[in-house]
């Protein structure tokens, strides 16, 4: 014990010094005046359930992830561009099928044993196909069908796709491709789902946790990998990070304004301001991936008609949404994808909000009467769109409310219904009225993330079961483009061809929020918005 | 003998009702949409190919019967095996192990202070000096159970944790944090109780042997809290499964306010994700705890109180014209019959 | 004691009815007339929410988010700029329905088969008796949620659950009642002259068994409106943007800290509404006890 704690303040001491010689620039940037580096106390909205690498899909659990575990490329959150990081190079082939990566030497998991081409390959077949026996499903971002090779003389590990796979590289930067030891990969599925047994390379390791109440993250002696562009190349400064999950919004805001918390995820709009005031820093972030968007199904009542869907682009006022309900946070959706997000192209003058026009595009299609409550009727029914509550945004509630009454101004009546998380999907993608749900956020790969959503064999939210073969052509061509510019130009025709035809409603580009104590240096956030504690220390 | 006879029967019924309690709530927990499994299959955040959401289904033996289902849960509960949380992935013995040892105690201190509250408002109320200090207390159980939880549990939290910053609203600091949430419960669920014992207190005030103590000279106190105390509070006793019961189930509203992990916040998340196997354990337990404690007070009852030939409860049992009236004249205030605010049904205080 | 009980409620109600109202009236406090108010206003609000509300409970006011209490609004607003007073107002009647349908329910199942239950006895006794404990050994709140759950959202699923999970009580209150009333001797000598059971029963143990259960009635009602509210402040009630007490706790649960009022307000106003429903329900009790 004794021996552990004297060496983890020599190794404290050596990053010191490296990390004084790195940061000649900020000259008080002391790391901590404690030399322990200090602790954090980060109150996060939700509770982290499963560490199962391949079932995290919840915000909670990736957050936790990324401090943990490393991945074989980062993506620089400030130019979104693709780094070395486990993997100190890498090629593709030609034809898209072969990738061969260069694994970093030196780089050991928290339980001893090495990152090497064997357990790169490992990783990646594991990903890929799952463990059957141990109902784990695979990777839905991993290609199927993939086989990883190791040559650990050399130091490589060969990857052959059955078809090519452009966004194979960006996957790989995302939170669940977070290389882990054998020891996790060999646990039974109960096993995996525990903090505690998640074994990565990272700069913290879960030490002890506590289902539902907290997740203590200690700082990983010795870890020297980080991507090249990092700030910090030692240790994190950070001696512990505490994270403990409030749900309550006002205990999570109670909480920091009495000084108990360093960093709470997530406060309603209203609060912001008044904190920035009080002297909390406000850091946020729009994740790369898609924007917060209503997808709207021909099927449904009425929706068949392309000039009522693409009023609709039109009744939005998001401006005004923004101003009401959110913060200099937030901006207004201009597109499917976020801005940032390889591949994004400005589409919001096809969107900018117009009464006029969306009048004008209703009485086209016929909608020319009123009833009594002033909604537009045709042959007597009254046009109506149904939806379901977003379940995952904590703002839902007064967004939809909103934006209810921006529809009534043109006519239209939006209809607002209710589900609990357990039957949100089953219920309201069962439901043939459903006529606009909520989806978009955060992805590792835009082509990966519109495929899921909207291809036949994805989600296939738009219902449209391929009819739709220009859609689906476009949304299958992406994956043989695996030269950026090809990708791209796809890409812009995507969201082109989903904002012309009205499919897609994009409502906002949704961020994540977080306040922190001034005392918090630091504190960033990575490309996907997750938090970063690596670069973090607390200063008095 | 006949003792023993309706002790054994006693004991069969409430093996009987817990066994039925776990039937109805699996199937009803089956025939309801949705699950967290079935959610992961349809949502577009994550969709599976077919063979891996198969292979998912198989894992779980969500591709049996729900008969086969059934038994399989039900062998292995037998084997102490209660399964994992399709959640969170970890065994229900162990989390429903940690929010239980959590919420007994939390339960424990607002027992406590539940019958501290109880008996302060009761005695005030049928001892206090001045009529209005009397019935302003004797309408205190109304008061109570008009209150809902929540709102009584954040003006705490609000006064104490954020303004006065006595006791924190999120670290773990052993008894202090316990007695908010204790006190918010506690006053949730005096109320019934509270209104039994004033019925009590009363009724044993009147009774003659109060003037016989009287003319032996016994003071006043002591008639009070000696010999009116005890007579009065037997009928209580019957009441004991009942704020045990409405304790565990407050917990959801209270814990839920004040960011505690115990055996409630499990309850709303389990049935929140409809977590089957979490929620088939939270149950049983609860209606075992309380299956068990009104078995046990059912038992004693008879030897507290003299008087009764049976048992006093009410329910689940088949008349006897003999002595069903000496029961009802002895136990009135304690069982359902009595009147509006002192009937102890559970149809009480949740909120 | 039931005979007497009834002898006396018959002078009552036949002869001295003028006469009871004068000394109620009399007997009547501060704490009663409050209630009396509190019950008219609520009632008000239910016949003519538009006369008393100030503003339109679902116009948004950009400009006027989550302001504080003030002479223009009374109770505040909410996050959209919505006068909370007016939601209150205009929340009433669907929050009494709420609560009307849960007593409906348990009132109306739960006499049946406590009725049931005792008349017939044996085997059909013993079924119901143990359907009633094994509702009982489960939380209500506990067993209203996996209900709603079940049900799907709204005012009215929670209303049915909260109905679902009080029917055990309101049977084995009908059953002890009826089993009391059964073995007196009126009922007795009435079975002896030749009456018919279902004569017996209607004539005779109904109406004498019925007034326990009359009186819970009341106090469930309330019961049933703040149980409501919890389950729609866990978040199974009703959806926006029609406002009901339960759901405009849960929508200001978010603001608690910043906007305290928001919960605040709503949360006294169904605690005032409980209270004096129980303490007329009280009032009417001692009037015919009296």
């Amino acid at each position: 014990m004794t021996r552990t704690s004297r060496r983890r303040a020599r190794l404290a001491a050596a990053a010191f010094v490296a990390l004084s010689i790195t940061l000649t620039g900020c000259s008080a940037a002391s790391a901590s005046s404690d030399a322990d580096g200090g602790s954090l106390t980060y109150l996060d909205a939700e509770i982290p359930t499963s560490a199962q690498v391949q079932e995290s899909g919840t915000w909670q659990t990736r957050a936790l992830q990324q401090n943990i575990t490393d991945r074989l490329i980062s993506r620089n959150a400030e130019t979104n561009e693709l780094e070395p990081w486990i993997a100190d190079s890498w090629t593709v082939s030609p034809d898209g099928l072969t990738y061969t990566f260069v694994i970093r030497d030196g780089v050991t998991y928290s339980d001893g044993t090495d990152v090497d081409a064997k357990s790169v390959a490992k990783n990646l077949n594991w990903q890929s196909t799952g463990d059957d026996a141990k109902g784990t499903t695979p990777n839905a971002q991993f290609p199927a069908g993939l086989v990883a090779t190791a040559d650990d003389a050399a130091s490589t590990v060969t990857v052959v796709l059955p078809t090519p796979y452009a966004p194979f590289l960006n996957v790989l930067t995302g939170w669940g491709a977070g290389l882990v030891a054998d020891a996790t990969i060999d646990a039974s599925k109960e096993e995996q789902s525990k903090f505690v047994n998640l074994i990565g390379s990272g700069p913290f390791v879960v030490t002890s946790e506590t289902y539902g109440k907290e997740i203590v993250l200690e700082r990983r002696d010795g870890y020297a990998w980080a991507p090249p562009s990092s700030p910090n190349q030692g240790e994190a400064h950070l001696a512990k990070v505490t994270v403990i999950p409030v749900q309550e919004d006002s205990v999570r805001l109670g909480t920091l304004k009495s000084g108990e918390a360093d960093v709470i995820r997530y406060v309603q709009p209203s609060e912001e301001q008044a904190l920035a005031d009080a002297g909390y820093d406000i850091v946020s972030k729009t994740g790369v991936g898609l924007s917060n968007q209503w997808f709207l199904r021909s099927q449904a009542p009425f929706l068949d008609d392309i000039n009522v869907r693409k009023a609709l682009l039109h009744v939005i006022d998001r401006e005004q949404i923004i101003e009401t309900q959110y913060t200099d946070s937030w901006t207004p959706a201009s597109s499917v994808l976020s801005p940032g997000t390889f591949g994004y192209v400005d589409e919001s003058d096809k969107l900018a909000y117009d009464p006029g026009v969306a009048n004008a595009l209703l009485d086209t299609a016929g909608w020319t009467e009123r009833d009594a409550d002033g909604y537009r009727t045709k042959g007597g029914e009254r046009l109506t769109v149904k939806t379901y509550l977003d379940v995952y945004d904590n703002t839902a509630k007064s967004l939809f409310q909103q934006i209810q009454n921006q529809f009534k101004d043109v006519g239209i009546e939006l209809s607002l219904n209710e589900l609990d998380y357990s039957t949100y999907w089953a219920t309201a993608f069962a439901d043939p009225e459903v006529g606009a749900l909520r989806v978009g956020w955060p992805h590792p790969d835009p082509s990966k993330g519109l495929s899921e959503y909207y291809s036949a064999d994805g989600s296939d939210l738009l219902g449209l079961a391929g009819s739709d073969t220009t859609l689906q052509s476009l949304l299958d061509s992406q994956y043989a483009a695996t030269d950026d510019d090809t990708r791209a130009a796809i890409l812009g025709s995507i969201q082109d061809y989903l904002i012309d035809q009205a499919y897609v409603v994009p409502i906002l580009n949704d961020s994540q929020v977080f306040v922190t104590q001034q005392r918090v240096k630091g504190f960033s956030l990575t490309d996907g918005a997750l938090p970063e504690f690596y670069n973090t220390s607390i200063e008095d | 003998m006949q003792y023993r006879n309706h002790v054994i029967r006693r004991v069969a019924q409430a093996l009987l009702v817990i066994a039925l309690v776990y039937t109805l709530v699996f199937f009803t927990l089956f025939v309801l949409p949705g699950d967290p499994i079935e959610n992961k299959l349809t949502s577009p955040i994550n969709p599976l190919p077919q063979s891996a959401a198969e292979a998912l289904l198989a894992y779980y033996n969500f591709d049996l019967a729900p008969l086969q289902q059934f038994g399989l849960t039900v062998s292995r509960l037998l084997q102490g095996d209660l399964g994992y949380s399709l959640v969170s992935g970890r065994s229900v013995g162990e989390l429903v192990a940690q929010g239980f040892s959590d919420t007994i105690v939390l339960a424990a201190v607002a027992f406590v202070f539940t019958i501290a509250l109880s008996l302060a408002i009761a005695l005030t109320a049928v001892y206090a000096p001045g009529v209005a200090v009397r019935s302003f207390a004797g309408s205190m159980p109304i008061a109570s159970i008009s209150a809902p939880s929540f709102l009584i549990g954040f003006v705490l939290l609000a006064i104490f944790s954020f303004q006065l910053g006595w006791v924190s609203s999120v670290r773990d600091q052993g008894f202090v944090s316990y007695i908010l949430p204790a006190l918010t419960l506690a006053l949730a669920v005096n109320g019934p109780l509270t209104q039994v014992l004033i019925q009590g207190l009363r009724k044993a005030a009147d009774a003659p042997f109060v003037t016989v103590l009287r003319a032996k000279g016994t003071s006043e106190r002591r008639i009070a809290l000696g010999h009116v105390l005890k007579n009065g509070a037997i009928p209580s006793i019957t009441m004991l499964a009942l704020i045990v019961g409405e304790l565990l189930a407050g917990a959801v509203i209270v814990e839920a306010v004040f960011t505690r992990t115990g055996l409630g916040f499990m309850t709303f998340e389990s049935v929140r994700d409809q977590d089957t196997p979490m929620i088939l354990a939270i149950v049983i337990l609860i209606s075992s705890v309380y299956v068990g404690i009104n078995l046990v007070t059912d038992l004693i009852y008879p030897i507290l109180d003299p008087r009764i030939v049976r048992p006093a409860r009410a329910s689940g049992r088949r008349p006897r014209a003999a002595n069903q009236r000496i029961e009802r004249a002895s136990t009135a205030p304690a069982t359902a019959a009595a009147t509006p605010g002192e009937s102890p049904t559970k149809a009480s205080v949740d909120a | 004691m039931s005979i007497r009980l009834q002898q006396d409620r018959d002078i009552i109600s036949s002869s001295a009815e003028p006469g009871a109202i004068g000394r109620l009236v009399a007997r009547l406090g501060v704490a009663d007339v409050l209630a009396i108010v509190v019950v008219g206003l609520v009632l008000l609000s239910v016949v003519a929410p538009g006369v008393l509300a100030p503003f339109d409970p679902l116009e948004p006011d950009d400009a006027n988010a989550l302001a504080a209490p003030s002479a223009a609004h009374w109770f505040g607003t909410d996050s959209l700029g919505r006068d909370l007073l007016s939601r209150v107002i205009h929340g009433t009647g669907r929050t009494l329905l709420g609560s009307v349908v849960a007593v409906f329910i348990g009132l109306g199942v739960g006499t049946i088969l406590g009725l049931v239950a005792a008349t017939f006895g044996g085997i059909v006794d013993a079924v119901i008796s143990r359907i009633v404990d094994v509702l009982l050994s489960i939380p209500g709140l506990l067993l209203a949620m996996v209900v709603v759950v079940a049900l799907g959202f709204g005012t009215l699923n929670s209303a049915i659950a909260v109905g679902i999970s009080s029917i055990a009580a309101f049977t084995r209150i009908m059953r002890s009642e009826v089993l009391t009333v059964k073995d007196l001797p009126f009922v007795e000598a009435s079975h002896h002259l030749g009456g018919s059971r279902a004569y017996v029963l209607a004539r005779h143990i109904f109406p004498n068994s019925y007034s326990a259960v009359l009186s819970l009635t009341a106090l469930q009602f309330g019961l049933a409106m703040i149980w409501i509210s919890s389950l729609s402040f866990l978040g199974y009630g009703a959806p926006p943007p029609d406002p009901e007490w339960g759901l405009l706790v849960s929508e200001g649960r978010q603001y608690v800290v910043s906007s305290p009022w928001l919960v605040v307000v709503p949360g006294l106003v169904i605690a005032a509404t409980v209270l004096s429903i129980s303490r007329l329900s009280q009032l009417t009790r001692e009037r015919t006890a009296a």
